[in-house]
């Protein structure tokens, strides 16, 4: 299902994480997996705390990497469907 | 799968140890004076008269013998397992745990896979510390950490040391973050398949600990430092066992990344070769 702009993102209470030096260290202990995000990603993942809508974590990502702000929002849907469908990501 | 239903307080028997494991107290109930013997010898070093917080009871059931299944399973706060002929569980609200054998020869192994288990556990939720799945070695009074899942070659960096320094541990080191910084402690626990007459277990405090290393095999000697998330990952690939549930791997999460804050850590492909130490700068003269 496509990602409503104005709905909250957060973190699947599944899972433990950290952001180590901006980079995101996630572990699922029920499916014994282990991973690690991208600089955007870990920002999009510390941002995904159920208090903020897609397009205000997009407008984040405009002010602090310098992207226009369609593009801020594709990357934030896309990156919060995939992690989505990983059932990483919930929504609040 | 499991057993299901209440677990047995673990009886005490009359032939009990106390030991501290880098501030992990523990209590060993053991089934005859025999082990008690074994046990006191093989852990002198690590023997305390504090009171301690853990139970664990050691009992030998012959009727174990010759199974081969295997399975752990996390149901609250209990842990409960099978190794082939070796069952127990661990009780990490009670702060009781038992390990059943089919035979007392296998008694230091059954041992170990608790009481590493459960120093894997408090360490960072009471210590601010983490037991490494590693060897630890001083050299000059400063300690490193090589680690790795089994097979990466801890056993056999324990070997190259001898002579250049002190070996702690050829399976499972002790790292904490103190005022002063990280520091180096032993443990008892050595490796299921190390030769009894090499282990030499030894109650080493906190040494500085200057650096630590992630063990490949390789065909030449290389050194690559690694950034602090995937250092994190590095640790944790290493003993996935330290985050078997969400307040497990979060407590374990927080303190390594203070850890990887403190300590460099760098991937090491090595060659079973004592080249290592010079390679490593860390040679006697």
């Amino acid at each position: 299902m496509p990602t409503n702009p104005s709905a909250k993102p957060t973190r699947h209470p599944r899972l433990a994480s950290r952001v180590v030096d901006g980079e995101a260290v996630l572990v699922d202990p029920e499916r014994n997996v282990v991973r690690m995000l991208n600089t955007v990603g870990s920002r999009i993942w510390e941002l995904a705390d159920g208090t903020r809508t897609v397009d205000e974590i997009a407008d984040a990502l405009t002010e602090e990497f310098e992207v226009e702000a369609p593009e801020a929002r594709q990357s934030v849907v896309e990156f919060v469907d995939e992690l989505a469908d990983k059932e990483l990501l919930v929504w609040a | 799968m499991g057993e299901t239903g209440c677990l047995q307080t673990p009886v005490i028997s009359p032939n009990t140890l106390q030991l501290d494991v880098g501030g992990v107290t523990l209590q060993l109930g053991l089934p005859s004076e025999e082990l008690y013997t074994f046990f006191q010898a093989h852990y002198h070093s690590f023997l305390s008269d504090v009171p301690a917080r853990w139970k664990v009871a050691l009992a030998v059931d012959s009727s174990l013998s010759g199974q081969t299944v295997e399975w752990v399973e996390h149901d609250g706060a209990v842990t409960r397992y099978r190794l082939g002929s070796e069952e127990g569980w661990i009780d990490l609200a009670e702060q009781q745990a038992s390990v059943t054998i089919s035979r007392p020869t296998d008694a230091r192994m059954g041992l170990n896979h608790v009481l590493s288990f459960i120093c894997l556990q408090e360490l960072p939720r009471h210590h601010n510390a983490l037991y490494v799945h590693g060897a630890g070695v001083v050299i000059d009074g400063e300690g490193y950490i090589f680690f790795g899942a089994s097979g990466q070659g801890k056993s056999t960096v324990s070997r190259l040391a001898e002579g250049v320094g002190q070996v702690l541990s050829d399976e499972g080191v002790i790292a904490r973050l103190g005022s002063n910084g990280a520091t180096l402690a032993s443990s008892p626990f050595w490796g299921t398949g190390t030769p009894i007459e090499q282990i030499r277990p030894v109650q080493v405090g906190d040494v500085p600990l200057r650096a630590m290393y992630s063990l490949v095999h390789a065909p030449r000697f290389e050194l690559s430092p690694l950034r602090p998330a995937v250092a994190v990952m590095e640790l944790l690939t290493s003993e996935k066992i330290a985050t078997e549930r969400v307040a497990s791997a979060s407590v374990w999460l927080e303190v390594a990344q203070k850890l990887v804050a403190e300590v460099p850590l760098y991937r090491l492909g090595f060659l079973p070769t004592r080249e290592l130490w010079d390679f490593l700068g860390l040679k006697k003269d």
